[in-house]
């Protein structure tokens, strides 16, 4: 009969065992699928915009936990149960209305946080997740498009160079090594062989520019709600811009009655006063591309969010100022910011424009800045 | 660690064997196997180093890893209740940690192989959870890794109601499969019941047995049953035969995972007070 050793003790090569590290990936392939599906609502998300899109974010994903049979902590007394003959995706128990949910509304609650599953995503992730589904509208051809720009760059090392470029650090360790292996330690003398160079590279790189007209209206009637959307709409765009051209130019106006070219961080806290006078907006933005962004070289993109509460007598002026601004600009993007579908003065006279370059969108509450952002770059194919 | 430290620590285990013997402890032959990290945590996300592949499992392995990762959690040692049994040391423990460690895991495996909660599980589970895991391989490339896949989330949100008892007997309102079966057929629910009905002898037999069954049984199951996983098993009119057998093979793991679950506890204490004995 064999004997069969009390123990065994091995040591095996367990590098090609990634089991774990492969579903991992699976995981976090449906942690992305969650995300795609939740850009909406990530799009308006608070800690992305304020981040400034340098950090890792953390976002909030519900979907990700195991599906579990728990106990029912609003303590009703019966199971759901279908009548044999439900179908996938039919509601066969709720449970009862909570009184308050967890955490919002007025006071302490005294309810329990859900349990969120944290993703860590890069703004650079997202982007890459939300731009893919977008598209620059009527790009067209600037006659400066063959401008193109030599820079140089500085990204190999070769062993003959000029005396200006050597590589100091390289060169040492070239001649520590080298003594090293002989036996020496310490830096000795530096031969010929050691010496290391700089080498550089000319990349040419095609000119293209862009300039982002962000036209905002600051009147009384613009509340926290509109600002937030104006905010979170440039964000995306700017960053979305970016992906596409070399070099994005922003030039911000915010306008009552009369129009101001400000700075960004004026731009978004400006405080709100007065009436609206949309026109002097339009004048403005013209008369800024005039001075500093020939349409010849630029891809003009303006843009202008107002709540549509313009001044009646105003309308004309602005209907005729915004054909002007399409004839020299890639498009005109008008968002309003409507949160009780109020009837809008600008808006009825902006219905009647009929021109590919004029888009438009309706913003209801903070979830749809997406809709917006699809509206004006969507991808040709999918609006027709 | 070197050859140095090995042969050290097998003189160690040598001693340790014989002295827990002495003290009485019954266990199976050792096989003792010692891993680098990840390869531990992976083991313990899964709960068996041949098991098959879910997502879940890949999350709660990063989690795990992550907390060993930032030093907050530390697996020193894992045993597998098999025959032999496999434990699996850390990479990286010191000669006096694996000197404590494997009188514990000697502790773990007499546990395994005396309490009488594990006196049902398969011990050589390893292996079968090897062949299912390539079994489930075949069933995604034979219908898609999406299908199967949702088909194992929606087990695994129920894979824990099994009925885990010791006297369990198939059913625990029928005597045995058949019993449970022709309460089926009376109850009317099965697809092809009406099949036997052709057979005349048949017939006037399952007409009488349905008459009194009848009496005896309004609805089905009679009595609510708690092995989620077997009935559905047995009684669902609309799985596929890949999707039964999966089913099968997630029952059989749970009802080998079961008593650990259970005993969690008690099995740690025992490996601590025989490691402190």
């Amino acid at each position: 009969m064999k004997h069969e050793p009390p123990f065994i003790i091995s040591r095996e090569d367990w590098s090609l065992h990634r089991k774990g590290h492969q579903d991992q990936q699976r995981h976090q392939e449906k942690v992305r699928e969650a995300i795609r599906k939740n850009l909406p609502d990530l799009v308006s998300e608070e800690n992305i915009i304020m981040s400034n899109g340098r950090d890792v974010v953390k976002i909030p994903i519900r979907s990700l936990d195991e599906y579990r049979i728990r106990y029912n902590y609003n303590k009703s007394k019966h199971v759901g149960q279908g009548n044999g003959e439900s179908k996938v995706g039919d509601v066969i128990a709720r449970e009862g209305e909570p009184g308050q949910g967890p955490g919002k509304g007025q006071g302490a609650g005294d309810q329990a946080g859900e349990d969120y599953y944290e993703a860590e995503i890069s703004v650079e992730e997202l982007e890459e997740m939300l731009f893919s589904e977008m598209e620059l509208p009527n790009l067209q051809q600037k006659q400066e498009d063959d401008v193109v720009i030599t820079d140089i760059r500085f990204n190999d090392i070769r062993k003959k160079g000029l005396m200006g470029n050597i590589d100091k650090k390289r060169t040492i360790l070239e001649a520590l090594r080298r003594n090293g292996l002989a036996g020496h330690k310490g830096i000795k003398n530096i031969t010929n062989e050691d010496l290391r160079f700089k080498t550089w590279e000319e990349i040419v790189q095609p000119h293209s520019n862009a300039v982002i007209i962000a036209m905002m209206d600051t009147s009384g009637s613009m509340g926290a709600l509109e600002k937030y959307v104006a905010r979170s709409f440039f964000f995306w765009m700017v960053r979305f811009l970016r992906t596409r051209y070399e070099k994005v130019n922003i030039a911000f106006i915010a306008h009552h009655t009369e129009a101001k070219e400000v700075t960004e961080e004026a731009f978004f806290s400006k405080g709100e006063s007065g009436g609206t006078i949309c026109s002097s907006a339009y004048r403005k933005a013209l008369e800024i591309i005039d001075q500093r962004y020939p349409p010849s070289l630029y891809n003009i993109y303006p843009f202008h969010i107002s709540d549509g509460d313009n001044l009646t007598s105003d309308n004309d002026r602005c209907v005729k100022l915004v054909k002007e601004l399409m004839s020299i600009s890639n498009m005109f993007g008008y968002t309003e910011v409507n949160q009780y579908n109020r009837h809008s003065t600008l808006m009825s006279a902006y219905k009647h424009i009929k021109d590919p370059k004029f888009k438009y969108c309706i913003v209801r509450e903070k979830g749809e800045v997406y809709k917006a952002l699809t509206t004006f770059f969507a991808k040709e194919a999918a609006t027709t | 660690m070197t050859g140095e430290e090995m042969r050290q620590l097998e003189r160690a285990v040598d001693e340790i064997t014989e002295i827990a013997k002495g003290f009485g402890l019954d266990f199976y032959p050792m096989r003792y196997e010692i891993c680098p990290a990840d390869i531990i945590y992976t083991f313990g996300a899964y709960g068996m180093p041949t098991r098959f592949s879910h997502w879940s499992f890949g999350k709660s392995f990063h989690r795990m890893k992550l907390q060993y990762d930032l030093g907050l959690s530390k697996i020193y040692e894992l045993v597998i209740n098999s025959n032999p049994c496999y434990a699996f040391l850390l990479d990286g423990n010191s000669l006096i940690q694996n000197k404590l460690i494997v009188a514990h895991v000697l502790a773990h495996c007499d546990f395994f192989k005396n309490n009488v909660r594990f006196s049902r599980t398969n011990r050589d589970m390893v292996e079968s959870m090897a062949a299912t895991a390539e079994r489930l391989r075949q069933y995604e490339m034979q219908y898609g890794k999406e299908t199967v896949e949702e088909f194992l989330d929606a087990i695994l949100a129920i894979q824990e109601h099994i009925d885990p008892s010791l006297i369990r007997r198939h059913f625990s309102w029928a005597e045995d499969p058949e019993q449970a079966r022709s309460a089926l057929a009376a109850h009317g629910k099965h697809p092809y019941g009406d099949l036997w009905l052709l057979d005349e002898d048949e017939r006037k037999r399952r007409e009488s047995a349905e008459e009194e069954a009848k009496k005896r049984i309004e609805r089905f199951p009679p009595d609510p049953e708690k092995d989620l996983l077997l009935f559905i098993e047995e009684f669902s009119p609309r799985l596929e035969n890949w999707q039964r057998d999966v089913l099968t093979i997630m029952r059989e793991e749970m009802l080998y995972f079961w008593p650990q679950i259970e005993t969690k506890i008690m099995n740690e204490g025992w490996a601590s007070f025989r490691k402190g004995a």
